[in-house]
C-alpha cells in the first residue's frame, strides 16, 4: 500500500459524520481493511495536509442482503474515526 | 436596491440593478431550505441533509432558479424606480452572484418614443365612387345560372367545355401506382381550372366509358407535397358525361332562384344591393388603408428596433405555421429567412409606428375600451364561428389570450373614430390607383 488513495477509500459523508466533525473536530474515512492505525494517520496527515491526534478505527461487517432466492453480503470495510489538531481542519465538500 | 440607467441608443436604454446581499442571502436560505425538504442524499435521513452538501450538489441549479425569481421579482419595481417607459420585454442579460453577495443583473429595454402627433382630424382622401355595373351583375347572374343548371347525361357526343364529367383516375409515377393520387366516382367541372387546366383537357373530347392516360408534371412548389415536382401518369376513365341544361333569364328563373324573387328585375336588385354592400366593405378597408398611410407620412419618428424585430418574427411565424399545414417548411417552399425579415422590415416599421400613433390619438381624444365593446367583440366572434357567447369567452379566460385581443378591440375602436373624423371625397372610378399592401396598425407586442 504506496499509494495514499489505497488507504483511504472515501469519506463517509453521513450525519453522523458531519455531527462529529462540527463537535469533536473528527472526521469519518471508508479505509482499507489491512490499514492500521499508523498508516492511516500518515495518509491522513500528507493528503490534507493537517495534524491528526487519534486514530480510531472499527471493522464493519457487510450488511447481509437477499436477491431473490440468494442471500448474499456486501463487503467488509473498515471505518477510520480521524481527530484533527483544533484549529485545523478538513474540508472534504471541495477537497474529495 | 440600486437602479442605474445607461443610455445605449435614443430609444434603447441598460437598466442595471443591484439586489443588496441581505435581501439576496434571505431568498438563498429559503431556497435551501425548500430544497432540503425534497432532496433525499445517502448517508442522510431527509430534511438533514447539511446546507453545506446540498451547495456543492445543486448549487448552480439554485442559484439559476433563484435569480430566475428574482429578476422576475424585483424587475418591475427596478422599472418603476427608473422612471422609463417601457414598452418591450427586456433583454435580460448578466445576471450573476457577486462575491459580496449581493446580485446584479443587466435589462436592455426599449423605451416609447414620444413625439407629437401633427393633424389627424379632418384628413382628405379621394376614393372611387362604388358603382355596380351591369356588367357585374349580368356575371354574377351567369354565374347562379350555372350553379342552377339541372344535369343532363349526355351519350351520343364527347366532352366539351362547361360540362360535368364523372371519372375513375388512377395517378402512376414512374409505373408505381400512388395510393394517394386515386379517385372513384369523382366529378370534374370542365372549364372550372378547380382540377388543374391540364387533367380537365385530357378530358375533352371523350365519350362515356373512354379511357385515356396523360402524364402531368407538376411544378416544384405544387402546394400539394405529393404531387410537388413529380411527373404523373393518369390514367382517367370517363364514367358518365353530364351537360349542364341553362335556364333561360327570366321570370320564372329568378323565383327558382329564391321566392322572395317575383320577377328577374327583383334578382337583378338584390345581387345589385349584394354587390354594393360588397364593395362597400371593401372601401372600408381602403379608407383605412388610406388614412394610416397619410398618417404614417406626416409623422416620422423612431421607433424601437426590438419592436420591429418582434413583429418580423411575428410574421415569419405565421407564415411558418401556415406553410406547416400544408406539410411544408419555410426551406422546402424556397423561403429564406434573411431576404424575408428585409422585405417585411419596411411594412413592419409601419405596423408598429401606426400603432403608437393611433394610440396616441385615443389618447388625445380619450378613446378607451369600454366593457360594451369586448362584450360586441365576443359577439362578433361567436356569430362567426358559431359558438354561444359563454364558450367563446371560455377561450379568452387567460390574460395572454384576452390581451391581443382587447388590443386588436381597442385599434379597431381608434380606426373608426379616425374614420368618420376623414373627409372622404368621392372620385369618378380608375383615377386614382389602390394603395400599396397593408400598411393598417399591427399589434403592439
Amino acid at each position: 500500500m504506496n499509494n495514499l488513495y489505497d488507504v483511504i477509500k472515501k469519506a463517509c459523508l453521513t450525519e453522523k459524520g458531519m455531527a462529529l466533525q462540527e463537535e469533536m473536530n473528527q472526521v469519518v474515512f471508508k479505509v482499507d481493511p489491512r490499514a492500521n492505525k499508523i498508516e492511516i494517520k500518515n495518509a491522513v496527515e500528507k493528503m490534507f495536509n493537517v495534524e491528526v491526534l487519534k486514530v480510531r478505527t472499527a471493522n464493519m461487517h457487510g450488511k447481509k442482503k437477499r436477491l431473490g432466492r440468494f442471500m448474499g453480503r456486501r463487503s467488509d470495510w473498515k471505518k477510520a474515526v480521524v481527530t484533527v489538531q483544533e484549529g485545523q481542519s478538513i474540508s472534504f465538500i471541495e477537497d474529495l | 436596491m440600486q437602479v442605474s440607467v445607461e443610455e445605449i441608443s435614443s430609444l434603447t436604454k441598460k437598466l442595471k440593478v443591484v439586489l443588496p446581499e441581505d435581501f439576496v442571502s434571505k431568498r438563498l436560505d429559503k431556497a435551501y431550505r425548500d430544497l432540503q425538504g425534497e432532496v433525499s442524499i445517502k448517508g442522510f435521513r431527509k430534511g438533514k441533509v447539511p446546507r453545506k452538501i446540498l451547495e456543492k450538489n445543486y448549487g448552480p441549479k439554485v442559484q439559476y432558479d433563484l435569480s430566475e425569481k428574482m429578476i422576475q421579482d424585483t424587475y418591475f419595481d427596478a422599472l418603476g424606480k427608473s422612471d422609463l417607459d417601457v414598452v418591450v420585454h427586456p433583454d435580460l442579460k448578466d445576471h450573476k452572484f457577486e462575491d459580496d453577495g449581493s446580485f446584479s443583473y443587466e435589462a436592455e429595454v426599449d423605451v416609447r418614443p414620444s413625439f407629437d402627433i401633427s393633424r389627424f382630424k379632418g384628413l382628405e382622401i379621394e376614393l372611387p365612387e362604388i358603382v355596380v355595373s351591369a356588367e357585374e351583375v349580368d356575371a354574377e347572374l351567369e354565374n347562379l345560372r350555372k350553379e342552377m343548371a339541372p344535369l343532363k347525361n349526355v351519350d351520343d357526343r364527347g366532352v366539351e367545355l362547361d360540362d360535368l364529367v364523372v371519372v375513375d383516375f388512377q395517378g402512376y409515377n414512374n409505373g408505381e401506382p400512388m395510393n394517394q393520387v386515386v379517385g372513384t366516382d369523382y366529378s370534374v367541372d370542365i372549364g372550372s381550372g378547380n382540377n388543374g387546366k391540364e387533367f380537365e383537357e385530357a378530358c375533352l373530347g371523350l365519350h362515356k366509358g373512354d379511357e385515356t392516360t396523360r402524364k402531368i408534371t407538376f411544378p416544384a412548389d405544387f402546394p400539394n407535397p405529393v404531387l410537388a415536382g413529380k411527373e404523373v401518369e393518369f390514367k382517367i376513365s370517363v364514367k358518365d358525361v353530364k351537360q349542364r341544361v341553362l335556364a333561360d333569364l327570366d321570370d320564372d328563373f329568378a323565383k327558382d332562384v329564391g321566392e322572395e324573387f317575383a320577377t328577374l328585375d327583383d334578382l337583378k336588385k338584390h345581387i345589385t344591393d349584394k354587390q354594393y354592400k360588397e364593395k362597400e366593405e371593401a372601401r372600408y378597408g381602403d379608407i383605412t388603408d388610406r388614412v394610416m398611410l397619410q398618417l404614417l407620412e406626416a409623422n416620422e419618428f423612431e421607433v424601437p428596433a426590438r419592436l420591429i424585430q418582434y413583429e418580423i418574427n411575428h410574421y415569419i411565424s405565421e407564415i411558418e405555421e401556415n406553410l406547416k399545414k400544408r406539410g411544408l417548411t419555410l426551406e422546402s417552399a424556397g423561403m429564406n429567412l434573411d431576404t424575408m425579415t428585409e422585405n417585411y422590415r419596411e411594412t413592419a416599421e409601419k405596423r408598429v409606428r401606426g400603432d403608437f400613433i393611433l394610440k396616441k390619438i385615443a389618447e388625445i381624444e380619450n378613446i378607451k375600451l369600454e366593457d360594451e365593446d369586448i362584450s360586441k367583440g365576443f359577439a362578433r366572434i361567436s356569430e362567426k364561428y358559431g359558438m354561444p357567447v359563454a364558450e367563446v369567452k371560455k377561450y379568452f379566460q387567460s390574460r395572454e389570450d384576452l390581451l391581443p385581443f382587447m388590443n386588436e378591440l381597442h385599434t379597431e375602436k381608434i380606426l373608426e373614430f379616425m374614420r368618420d373624423q376623414t373627409v372622404i371625397k368621392n372620385v369618378v372610378a380608375e383615377e386614382i390607383e389602390t394603395p400599396d399592401e397593408e400598411t393598417g396598425a399591427g399589434e403592439e407586442a
